[in-house]
């Protein structure tokens, strides 16, 4: 079959429209699949999973709780602390899904961390019900 | 790309673009795999890579589709 220069111009604009329709579509995949997220704990210990007193006091906990971490985003070694306290909250987010995580760099925000008081180089703020909590 | 999903995907999250986030998080398989070497069986982690795995099937299929066509 012969190919006219515009039937080519055509094929390959087909081809753009589908890379960026497969990339949406992917995109919100991710998204959905972000949003109604399951996660299991296969462990023996169970030892990504808070312990049955945490949950006791997590359930007698009665609205949303807010995390506020103040921590620059990577150490000396160049590791993610921003995510090192996302996985260490993440269970306690499991238990009780409305606990909100803000992450803050001190060295990005620091009016924010200073009004905050702010004085080590990892902390975390806990809000409940108006109350703050260091 | 695996570095760039990783870290565009903290940047994007942190400003609140939820699905762009998403999108980079599909584009960063080592970080799918980190809740495997914790144990954890994560929807999320597991659809990313299907998604990955998925997406870029379909698009080689139609870059040899479109290979063929132009001869």
């Amino acid at each position: 079959m012969e190919i006219t220069p515009k039937g080519r111009w055509q094929l390959a604009a087909h081809d753009g429209l589908f890379a960026v329709l497969t990339i949406a579509l992917a995109a919100l995949l991710a998204w959905v699949a972000h949003e109604y997220r399951i996660e299991h704990d296969l462990t023996r210990t169970h030892r990504n999973t808070v312990s049955a007193p945490t949950l006791e006091v997590l359930k007698q906990l009665d609205g949303p709780v807010t995390v506020t971490g103040f921590a620059m985003a990577n150490d000396a070694r160049g590791d993610s602390v921003h995510r090192q306290i996302q996985q260490f909250l993440r269970p306690y987010q499991r238990a009780k899904p409305d606990i909100a995580l803000t992450l803050v760099d001190p060295r990005e925000q620091p009016k924010v961390a200073a009004a905050a008081g702010v004085r080590s180089p990892v902390e975390l703020l806990v809000e409940y019900q108006a109350a703050l909590n260091a | 790309m695996l570095l760039t999903g990783d870290v565009a995907g903290e940047g994007l999250k942190a400003r609140g673009w939820g699905i762009a986030a998403s999108l980079a998080q599909v584009l960063s398989p080592i970080r799918n795999f980190e809740p495997f070497g914790r144990g954890i069986l994560d929807t999320y982690a597991v659809a990313c890579s299907l998604i990955l795995t998925l997406a870029f099937l379909a698009l080689a299929i139609r870059r040899l589709d479109a290979r063929r066509l132009r001869g």
